[in-house]
């Protein structure tokens, strides 16, 4: 499961939706077939459901003798719940992460309240939850300097393309 | 013993708890992993489950979609399930969330957790 481009070997990866790149180079030929398998049934558009059912039922094989806790960590399940998540946006099901989401998982889940997080950093608390409902917008100058005070950064990353699952089901 | 719990998760998040919209995609890979790791059985209904019901603010009547979990545990562990349940609705930005137990319906209300790492 190489690339080859000009003679030299080219690691085959996959970028997930989150922009996380899983390098495949060190799967087991298992794991390698399981992750083609379900590529290419991802490709068929299953029901998203349909499709967790189906290779949530399969992993424990793939990995036969580790725990749960194990296998949740492995390229396979990660690779696995990134097609489900990519089928569920495709039928109108769950849909991609903006900046809201992530400042709200923030805020109200790891700080516990805006209340609190707003105290903390000196933020106008009508105006975070604005813009957490998406009535107000919000400046990249303002987002910088309220995340870089709770100690987070912007990321700018590439999008993943269809074209790139299909190579990887080829291989 | 064995019994059998089932949840509710609506798609949206709560018009009051949250937006009402979609939620992202991490949020259920995240319930699918802690559901993988925490239980051995259970299951995930193929379909979505409609409902009707009435919000317990507004005395409204509400139309939801959701995704309906099946546990099968042992009965002492009832209160784990019942803790995942109160993240959920945090999580999931709900005021609660529906769940049955061999056909006794508890509404389950999110509990705030500090500091949580996922």
């Amino acid at each position: 499961m190489e690339n080859r481009n000009n003679g030299l070997k080219e690691p085959l990866k996959y970028r997930t939706l989150n922009g996380e790149v899983i390098s495949l180079n060190s799967s087991s030929e298992v794991e390698k077939r399981f992750i083609r398998h379900m590529i290419t049934l991802y490709l068929k558009k299953p029901y998203w459901d349909k499709f967790a059912n189906y290779w949530l039922n399969r992993i424990g094989k793939v990995y036969n003798g580790k725990s749960r806790k194990d296998i949740a960590e492995t390229v396979s399940f990660k690779i696995c719940q990134d097609l489900e998540s990519r089928l569920g946006i495709l039928h109108d099901k769950t849909r991609m992460s903006d900046y809201r989401d992530q400042l709200s998982e923030i805020v109200d889940v790891r700080y516990g309240s805006r209340y609190y997080f707003c105290r903390k950093f000196h933020v106008d608390e009508g105006y975070l939850s604005n813009v957490l409902n998406k009535k107000r917008h919000i400046s990249i100058n303002s987002l910088s300097r309220i995340l870089n005070k709770a100690g987070y950064e912007l990321d700018i990353r590439e999008k993943t393309k269809e074209k790139q699952l299909c190579e990887i089901a080829l291989k | 013993m064995i019994i059998e719990i089932e949840f509710l998760v609506p798609i949206k998040e709560d018009r009051f708890a949250g937006n009402g919209e979609l939620h992202p995609f991490d949020r259920w890979q995240w319930l699918e992993k802690e559901m993988y790791i925490r239980f051995k059985g259970w299951t995930r209904a193929p379909m979505a489950y409609n409902g009707v019901y009435e919000d317990e603010d507004t005395k409204e009547m509400v139309s939801d979609e959701s995704r309906k979990y099946i546990v099968a545990i042992e009965k002492e562990k009832e209160g784990e399930v019942k803790k995942m349940l109160e993240e959920i609705a945090i999580e999931f930005r709900q005021k609660s969330i529906y769940m049955s137990v061999a056909g006794k319906v508890i509404f389950i209300k999110g509990v705030k957790k500090h500091g949580k790492q996922k």
